[in-house]
């Protein structure tokens, strides 16, 4: 009896051991096969007075991670990557960049989305000493060294030649401008390329005049101060869309009639809410509209699939930016084949990029002392005709 | 010329610091706390301008009223509930307003949207006076603001609820003793100083542009107001408001930005020294 019912026990044990071994061969490939989730860090600010701006970005980040998850991910080296965004609040704040720096090289993330000059220039050395290929949205020129850093917003070294040279074709009468801007890394930054490049262009800089960020609603006494100088044309470079259009408002409400500007990107559902029938003539540059027959087929698309989530007097330009840096660094990713930072970031400046621009390369060599990690995107000028923003011309870089 | 015009835009602007500074300092006078959500008030009652204005397509100043009304309620409700259950002293109601204010910011957030809003120019153009240009619409402030002050400073001197007011903010067991509903009056005057922070909020819409961050910088000037002016001082909180207004202006004209920030700081400096409770406070 015990004899059959050790036989029986070995017999089952033979089956139990096949099938095992049986399930493992089979599994093997399907290991092999398994999909791995690719962490990509993103460094917005979420909360305090930038929060708005960080919301926006993350509606072009979100919806491009969902468009590639949906279409199965991307394959690197042979597997299949699922992209998961791994978000940290920055609150706009060096600390908070620093903070979100710390929390993705803990985390073995190896590319980052970063934004806003303090948050990036604070966390870019953490970056650069864990190899965290991180893609800037920021101005500071301090981004702009390094060898994992990116800086993939436009900013206006990179547009003010086109621009001055557009301003001297279509309005030689300007000869003095000057420049009304937050008083942070960005608008420092903004005021050393208007001293520098100006005079190159027969334009006299009257200076900046700053006032305290993200805090200000008031810009009455420094346009006063700029007024007095009797500029032709003011630009208000490094403020964002919604302080641009409070700005636009107020000086005129203060009866200015000459030129207003800016390049760093406003859009025309902002500057209408805002400004109103004051943005009339407002000359900037990016702020296509996504409707027009001008507009690249990509921005289109991407204008599509954003109304289909959001409401469409929520798009702002920001979103387009935050889509393209996410897509830079999977695009240099996917044509590397590997996730090894170091190879990824000696790659991207070699590559063409997809963007809702067109195809875009890196560059910026003669500007950042033969660094060229910046992204060179063309710069549309456009204006602010009977509350539309009218595409008026491209103009290249220097 | 040119100094009028600046003392002109800076009274425009002091009287808005003085109106929401008002409010925050009728809460502290009764409450003997600082409402530190105050500014996230003065935020939602922009917001609520904005929503019934611009997206219900109501006219400006019945939004106002609207806004008003509800900033009113919410006073009640947050004075009930909030405010009322907790324990006596400053620090309870300091930290439960800390919560109220980063807490309102991301709420507004979430239920109004992410972009920034603006209301269009109630009253559009400039006015020319002597070679000033002035903004109409900063110009129509100025009276509005100076009968809806006036009125509350009767309210408060005249009616039976205002010198109830008066009586708790002086002596809150006294007046208890006396048979006057301390919680009734309470709630009455958390209204009145959420709705004036209200009012302020929806007066300024037109003017600047709406965020949910925008009570931040504007509740650390009526700090500076209330503590120039001394606490819980109506006649200090107007007075300072205006003279904080000017200063600022006058500075940033003169010397820049910076230089007016660091002269707004200064003025409190200085009055803390030669005046420890302000200009119309106790002695």
């Amino acid at each position: 009896m015990s004899f059959v019912n050790s036989r029986r026990v070995g017999v089952f044990s033979g089956i139990v051991f096949l099938s095992i071994s049986l399930w493992l061969c089979a599994s093997v490939p399907c290991l092999a096969e398994e999909v791995q989730t690719l962490l990509i860090g993103d460094a917005p600010p979420l909360t305090g007075a930038a929060a708005a701006w960080g919301i926006a970005m993350t509606r072009g980040n979100d919806p491009l991670a969902e468009k590639i998850n949906n279409q199965g991910g991307i394959t690197v080296g042979g597997k299949r990557y699922m992209i998961k965004i791994d978000r940290y609040d920055t609150k706009g704040t060096a600390h908070g960049g620093a903070s979100a720096a710390n929390y993705f090289a803990s985390k073995g993330i190896k590319f980052a989305c970063f934004w806003l000059s303090a948050p990036g220039a604070a966390g870019q050395p953490i970056c650069e000493e864990n190899k965290i290929v991180t893609t800037h949205g920021g101005y500071t020129r301090t981004l702009r060294m390094a060898k994992y850093s990116f800086g993939c917003v436009q900013t206006p070294a990179e547009f003010i030649h086109g621009l001055l040279r557009y301003l001297g074709q279509a309005h030689p009468e300007i000869k003095k401008i000057g420049m009304i801007a937050a008083n942070d890394e960005s608008g420092k930054s903004t005021d050393q390329t208007w001293q520098k490049f100006a005079p190159m262009y027969g334009i006299k800089y009257l200076g900046g005049e700053f006032y305290p960020p993200r805090t200000t609603m008031d810009y009455v006494p420094m346009l006063k101060r700029l007024l007095a100088l009797n500029p032709d044309a003011l630009t208000t470079d490094a403020a964002p869309p919604a302080e641009v259009a409070l700005i636009v408002k107020q000086v005129r409400q203060l009866g200015y009639k000459g030129m207003l500007m800016n390049e760093t990107q406003t859009d025309a559902n902002t500057l209408n809410d805002i400004a109103g029938q004051y943005a009339e003539g407002f000359l900037t540059q990016g702020d296509v509209d996504p409707n027009s027959p001008v507009a690249p087929p990509q921005m289109k698309q991407f204008y599509k699939a954003f109304i289909s989530k959001y409401p469409p007097e929520e798009w702002k330009l920001l979103s387009i930016m935050a889509w393209d840096n996410l897509s830079i660094l999977l695009q240099a990713i996917q044509a590397a084949n590997t996730l090894d930072p170091t190879t990824v970031a000696e790659l991207m400046p070699k590559l063409t990029y997809d963007t809702n621009w067109g195809p875009v390369k890196f560059g910026g060599e003669k500007t950042y002392d033969g660094w060229n990690h910046q992204l060179l995107i063309p710069v549309w000028l456009t204006q602010m005709r009977g509350g539309k923003s009218v595409f008026l011309k491209m103009v290249g870089h220097d | 010329m040119e100094l009028i015009a600046v003392t002109i835009d800076g009274v425009t602007i002091g009287i808005i610091y003085a109106f929401v500074a008002l409010g925050l300092t009728l809460i502290f006078s009764v409450f003997d706390t600082i409402n530190f959500a105050h500014g996230t008030l003065y935020m939602l009652g922009s917001y609520l301008t904005w929503y019934f204005c611009v997206q219900k397509g109501l006219n400006f100043f019945v939004s106002c009223i609207i806004a008003v009304l509800i900033l009113a309620m919410i006073g009640v409700v947050m004075e009930r509930f909030l405010f009322r259950p907790l324990p006596r002293g400053h620090l309870p109601g300091l930290m439960l307003s800390t919560g109220v204010a980063l807490a309102l910011p991301v709420i507004v957030l979430v239920v109004f949207g992410a972009k920034e809003k603006g209301i269009p120019s109630v009253f559009p153009g400039t006015v020319d006076m002597l070679g000033i240009r002035i903004s109409l619409e900063r110009l129509a402030l100025v009276p509005v603001c100076l009968v809806l002050v006036f009125g509350l400073i009767a309210f408060l001197r005249y009616t039976g609820v205002g010198k109830t007011i008066r009586a708790v903010s002086q002596d809150s067991e006294a007046a208890e003793l006396y048979g006057i509903n301390i919680g009734y009056v309470s709630g009455v005057t958390f209204a009145i100083g959420t709705a004036l922070a209200g009012l302020a909020g929806a007066l300024v819409a037109p003017l600047f542009m709406l965020t949910a961050e925008m009570g931040g910088a504007v509740i650390i000037k009526c700090f500076i107001i209330i503590i120039v002016g001394g606490l819980g001082s109506m006649a200090g909180a107007i007075t300072a408001g205006i003279l904080i207004g000017i200063v600022e202006n006058v500075c940033t004209v003169w010397m820049g930005s910076e230089i007016a920030q660091m002269a707004l700081f200064g003025c409190l400096i200085l009055i803390l020294l030669v005046k420890p409770r302000g200009l119309f406070g106790d002695t």
